[in-house]
């Protein structure tokens, strides 16, 4: 059992989910990261996603291509993203998930990377362009360096592949909850619903998040009632930082605090 | 040697693969199992043939290019006419075999994306003749330099959508093109235009544009009685080029030459040379060569010919590179124009400037070896799409 995996059954015990808020590293620039960074865990939240800017994110819509444009125009590299992971999980009790695609990765090298992530703080990593099939390779060298490999699942993943997904995922499983690109929705898509029942009647035990299109609380809630252990909001944080330039920490804040609030007492 | 790849991995070697979202892999699983169940099936064999004969003008002919290699002084160079296709290049080779399987499969949407402009026009004349809905992905700078080929699309019934993010161009497009992929996966087809991309992919776009290579064989076989000492074709993803290659892979007496875009110079976005200057690396669902920065950012690219405009290459080519059989050599925008000119004066035939590059490298080589070789240069494309950026670099 791992870190991040402990988090999730804590909360659990407890009649929690975890929100976990998304920000591109080095969005809107590299210092205001790290303060809304640390804003996030002043609101609450105990495992955050940093991304690390890939230029070509097929897997991202509009908003977080246009941060990850942003960040990378602003500097942002791997290397001073990990600085930024470092230097938030050093000060506080909190578990830095990666995100990114897998050419940068495989750019700095494979083990590099992994040494560099673990030397860094970073407790897992999530790369939405390796699949189940490819996975192998980086889950071993991620393990060596004691790093949980993210494996996501979505509602086209048939049962034999989820259950799969379930077993070789660490720390957790993504669950992506639409066909589609990351991005706010309206209302939540009845296949996220779907693929969290049928993981959870795959595999109780394994903690789930559920991420894409999560743009409101009550979603959230709704989801954690429905057992997601984990809720992951990106582009809604995304597009907070751009409402609130003045002070964007703040509102990240206020935001994440909603969130992490309407998930400590699911009345459980 | 016997050569038999991809693996059931969709591996060449170690490049390639399926490097993709969750959500694109059964879509990908599904196309893999109904292609090669198709491949194999006498009806769609016999539909296909069909259409690249009375359709698209197959078997293009092999042309002994007697002024040009008079010209030159040298070895004999053959042109393999696929300029004379309908619509103007190889393209259609592989719009017309996917467009089928779209069809076979049950699916009525079919989406791609386009750079020049020349695989979005033969997709949209595969889903006309079939009765498939047609939506193009192109690059804002794309529609901009190639506004005719944008026209053309339209009139033959496809939607274009621009394409605004990154660089606006076909790399862009191709981003665009899978998230909406990702999106409406149970009901579209995506008929990607190269060698490039997941597996089942680059084996797919192979085997439809292996005709080039069949043909050919039989051809030379016919006017020389032997085969010829090189192949010589332009690279940007590598379709043209593999096609004609493929058939000859296990022939070792066959040089087979691929030319990249060497641009304008050999600093990071001057040119399109992926392989020759590329770094492994993943982009658009295969591991291969491509063109990046230190950290893994995917770099800007330039070349005179917007068909050669990509940071990345097909996953075959990548593997023909590494075990040698075959090899990769850069053109630059100058010398491919000068092709371009000699080509039109001596034989009458305006190339496509993707083209003009493995006809510039193949003139270079045919002054070096001797009269009795022979060089085959696969003619992928015509010139008319590009004579306004002809005619601006001459200054008229």
């Amino acid at each position: 059992m791992n870190w991040i995996e402990e988090r999730f059954r804590r909360a659990r015990r407890i009649g929690r989910s975890l929100f976990i808020p998304y920000i591109t590293g080095g969005y809107p620039d590299m210092k205001t990261c790290r303060r809304i960074l640390e804003a996030m865990v002043e609101a609450g939240a105990e495992i955050i996603e940093l991304g690390i800017p890939f230029s070509d994110p097929i897997a991202d819509g509009v908003t977080i291509q246009d941060a990850t444009y942003k960040a990378l125009q602003a500097g942002a590299t791997p290397r001073k993203v990990l600085e930024l992971a470092k230097e938030v999980s050093s000060g506080y009790d909190v578990s830095i998930v990666i995100l990114t695609y897998l050419n940068p990765v495989y750019r700095m090298g494979l083990r590099r990377f992994m040494e560099e992530a673990s030397r860094h703080g970073v407790g897992g990593v999530i790369i939405p362009d390796l699949p189940l099939e490819e996975a192998g390779p980086v889950k071993r060298v991620a393990m060596e360096h004691g790093i949980s490999l993210v494996l996501l699942a979505a509602p086209t993943t048939s049962d034999e592949r989820l259950a799969r997904i379930l077993d070789e995922t660490m720390g957790f499983a993504y669950l992506v909850s639409l066909t589609g690109t990351t991005g706010e929705r309206e209302s939540l898509p009845p296949t996220a619903i779907q693929l969290l029942r049928r993981s959870k009647s795959l595999n109780p035990e394994k903690p789930v998040a559920v991420g894409f299109g999560v743009s409101r609380p009550d979603q959230a809630v709704e989801l954690a009632k429905l057992g997601a252990n984990g809720i992951i909001a990106g582009s809604r944080i995304i597009s907070e930082i751009k409402r609130s330039l003045m002070s964007p920490e703040k509102a990240v804040e206020r935001l994440v605090k909603g969130f992490v609030d309407a998930l400590s007492d699911l009345g459980q | 040697m016997r050569y038999n790849f991809p693996t059931s991995g969709g591996r060449f070697g170690r490049f390639g693969g399926r490097y993709v979202p969750e959500t694109l892999m059964e879509a990908l699983s599904d196309l893999e199992e109904s292609y090669l169940r198709l491949r194999d099936d006498l009806d769609f064999r016999r539909e296909l043939d069909y259409l690249l004969r009375e359709y698209a003008g197959r078997p293009t002919p092999l042309y002994y290019a007697e002024n040009l290699t008079k010209m030159v002084g040298g070895a004999k160079i053959y042109l393999k006419r696929e300029d004379l296709l309908h619509g103007g290049a190889h393209k259609i080779n592989n719009t017309l075999g996917q467009g089928l399987l779209a069809k076979r499969m049950g699916k009525s949407r079919v989406i791609a994306e386009t750079g020049a402009g020349q695989h979005g026009v033969a997709t949209a004349m595969a889903c006309a003749v079939l009765g498939l809905r047609c939506e193009i992905y192109m690059g804002e700078i794309d529609m901009e330099r190639q506004k005719m080929n944008v026209q053309r699309m339209r009139l033959l019934g496809a939607e274009v959508h621009p394409v605004s993010s990154g660089s606006k161009t076909l790399k862009d497009a191709i981003n665009e093109a899978i998230r909406d992929w990702v999106t409406n996966v149970e009901t579209t087809y995506y008929l990607l235009g190269s060698c490039v991309g997941p597996h089942p992919y680059p084996m797919i776009v192979r085997d439809f544009q292996s005709v080039i290579g069949v043909e050919t064989r039989r051809q030379i076989l016919e006017k020389e009685g032997r085969l010829p000492d090189y192949i010589v074709a332009c690279v940007g993803g590598g379709s043209n080029a593999i096609g004609i290659f493929h058939p000859f892979i296990e022939d070792r007496e066959v040089k087979l030459i691929g030319v990249e875009a060497g641009g304008e110079g050999e600093d990071l976005g001057k040119h399109s040379a992926s392989l020759v200057r590329g770094i492994e690396g993943v982009l658009h669902g295969a591991l291969t060569y491509v063109l990046q920065d230190e950290d893994g950012q995917i770099a800007g690219t330039h070349s005179i010919a917007a068909g050669l405009d990509y940071p990345a290459v097909g996953p075959e080519h990548a593997y023909l590179k590494e075990i040698g059989r075959a090899q990769y050599f850069t053109v630059t925008d100058e010398e491919a124009l000068q092709a371009f000119l000699a080509l039109s004066r001596t034989e009458g035939i305006l190339p496509a400037l993707e083209s003009a590059h493995a006809l510039a490298y193949a003139m270079k080589l045919a002054e070096n070896i001797g009269r009795d070789e022979i060089i085959v240069v696969n003619l992928s494309g015509r010139g008319d799409k590009d004579l306004e950026t002809v005619l601006r670099r001459l200054g008229r």
